[in-house]
């Protein structure tokens, strides 16, 4: 079981883990373990104290964690406001997010309606209800699928890509060359990424809806006989224009994550070539979690907004 | 004290660095005197990059100050130093070249950054810097397509572009043969009377101090042990000196 929360723990990219365990052996929770003071002594005491321990250390690397991204956010959103305009950089950002992403969110975007539709009316042909499969994966798309996937994909795409140029720019003191040209690098590198994910994963997310529509249509009136205007109808009926701006509010706050993300880890890379491999590992595995995880707690507080004021 | 040519452009008084429980500087003093190459040299570990690093403000002291031309920056605020880091100009170890930038597109950056000049002077002004460093030919490539003095050369170019006033290297030399470090040197050297800035050397390599320095500054244990022209560091006789300079031959 702790071997297995070690593995997953390093998997999240909390590496230091394992110094943060030993450091603290020599801190006073090493007082609470009375291991060294008779070996043998291997029992559940001892046991539980490590696993105190490593719950202790997990908890400081994450908390840790928030804390250097709650700096690099504040930061950002403090210099996203402040001369000078960096926009260059913006103008680049979003063509490498944006345009960039244009093919491979397209592409999955057909592959994930045509799919749905598949499934869909080979399980609502049960209830003889196969019609209603247009409203239905008109409505996923645009609340949870198009965001979702947009979002992992452009984190996959142009995420990783944004870890591993500022990481290297950090290895080769690139970032420390900006400072002594009195260019401040946040403000340089990390703004017009963040800015740029914010704006264009929404945009890629509309994208994906109507390709993942045009998807689902496809396999299910070309390809499974569904009746074209029934399935347009119920497409039109079920989804509703709060359905596709909630997965647009949603698809922002994904780009902001997950470019913040990315940003820190190549921003505060260390150890050369292969740290700045890890901590393109880091970013991606990172940002799917965080977006998975964020699109729960968005779903809910947009819900209960939704209850409440409709 | 009264006459401002006489303050060094660069005061460093009771500097200290610790990183966890090493502490790596320890009270350091050095001056930097207008117009002159000053050296610092010192063996591996010595803390010579951590000492540049604060004064290039890329990281604070625990205590102690740094003085640039009279004025205080140990303290002052990211903002606040801004027109100091206009005024000093750093290369690094590696260059730290810009490398989806072509050579050309580098020496302009901070003039792009920083001037209101037209793109068109802008390239004329990094041109010209260019030339004076010999590397005009490799303008459009990048810095992955050149060799490493000529990226070097680009750095100290780029370096330069902003009417800079003191010019801080580290290590130049360090992985380069020998006949390119003192052509390295002699460009340090040249560049300092050309430009008129002034320059603060890191190096290990003896040569390099014997050819290019006006002053020295021999770091030991995270104190400037000896200050003064070369030729009295040769005849110095404290014993840490000594076995420094007998090990690097000289
Ligand atoms: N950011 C840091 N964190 C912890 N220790 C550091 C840090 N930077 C430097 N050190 C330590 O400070 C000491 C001095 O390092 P520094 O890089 O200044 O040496 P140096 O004199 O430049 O040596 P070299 O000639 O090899 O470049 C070394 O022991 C190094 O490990
Ligand atoms: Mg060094």
């Amino acid at each position: 079981m702790v071997s297995f929360l070690a593995k997953l723990a390093q998997y999240l990219g909390l590496r230091r883990l394992g110094d943060k365990a030993g450091a603290s052996r020599k801190s006073p929770l090493r007082d609470a373990n009375p291991s060294d003071a008779d070996a043998n002594a291997q029992s559940t005491i001892s046991r539980n104290a490590k696993i105190t321990r490593f719950f202790a250390a997990y908890l400081l690397t994450f908390l840790e964690e928030i804390g250097i991204l709650a700096r690099l956010v504040g930061e950002t959103v403090r210099w996203t406001f402040r001369r000078p305009f960096h926009v260059p950089q913006l103008l680049e950002a979003m063509r490498f997010i944006g345009v960039g992403s244009i093919f491979i969110v397209g592409l999955t975007g057909l592959f994930v309606g045509m799919v749905f539709s598949l499934q869909l009316v080979d399980g609502f042909r049960l209830f003889g209800a196969e019609n209603m499969v247009g409203g239905v994966i008109g409505i996923a798309l645009a609340r949870e699928l198009a965001p979702v996937f947009s979002a992992l994909m452009v984190s996959a795409r142009a995420g990783s890509a944004m870890a591993t140029q500022l990481g290297s720019m950090r290895a080769t003191a690139q970032i420390d060359a900006l400072w002594t040209m009195a260019v401040q690098p946040v403000n340089f590198l990390v703004v017009p990424r963040v800015v740029a994910a914010t704006l264009m994963v929404p945009l890629l997310t509309i994208l994906f809806d109507l390709i993942g529509i045009f998807g689902a249509w496809l396999v299910g009136v070309k390809l499974l006989g569904l009746d074209p205007g029934i399935f347009v109808y119920r497409v039109r009926m079920l989804t509703d224009p709060t359905d596709v701006s909630q997965g647009l509010v949603k698809a922002a706050c994904f780009g902001f994550a997950l470019a913040v993300i990315a940003c820190r880890q190549g921003y505060f890379a260390r150890g050369g070539a292969q740290g700045v491999g890890e901590a393109t590992n880091r970013a991606v595995v990172q940002s799917a979690v965080a977006i998975l995880v964020l699109d729960y707690f968005i779903s809910d507080l947009i819900l209960k907004f939704m209850r409440s004021s409709g | 004290m009264t006459n401002p040519a006489e303050i060094p452009l660069l005061r460093v008084r009771a500097l200290h660095k610790h990183f966890g429980t090493l502490h790596v500087l320890r009270g350091l003093d050095l001056e930097v005197p207008r117009g002159e190459v000053t050296v610092v040299l010192g063996g591996s570990g010595t803390g010579k990059s951590v000492l540049m690093r604060q004064i290039a403000s890329l990281d604070t002291p625990d205590s102690g100050s740094i003085t640039f031309d009279g004025q205080e920056l140990v303290g002052l605020g990211e903002r606040e130093l801004l027109p100091f880091r206009r005024r000093m100009g750093m290369v690094f170890q590696g260059s730290a070249l810009f490398d989806s930038l072509t050579v050309l597109e580098n020496v302009a950056f901070p003039l792009r950054q920083h001037s209101d000049l037209g793109t068109s002077a802008i390239r004329e002004r990094a041109m010209k810097l260019l030339v004076a460093l010999e590397i005009d030919h490799a303008a459009r490539k990048l810095p992955s397509e050149i060799s490493g003095g000529m990226q070097k050369r680009t750095a100290i170019a780029r370096a330069l572009a902003l009417d800079t006033e003191l010019i801080i290297y580290d290590e130049p030399t360090s992985g380069l043969d020998p006949v390119v470090s003192r052509a390295v040197d002699d460009l340090i050297r040249k560049t300092s009377e050309d430009f008129n800035v002034t320059s603060l050397v890191v190096s290990h390599d003896i040569q390099s101090v014997l050819r290019i320095a006006q002053r020295v500054a021999y770091l030991h244990e995270g104190r400037v042990l000896f200050w003064g022209p070369p030729a009295a560091m040769l005849k110095s006789d404290a014993p840490q000196l000594r076995r420094y300079l007998e090990a690097a031959g000289v």
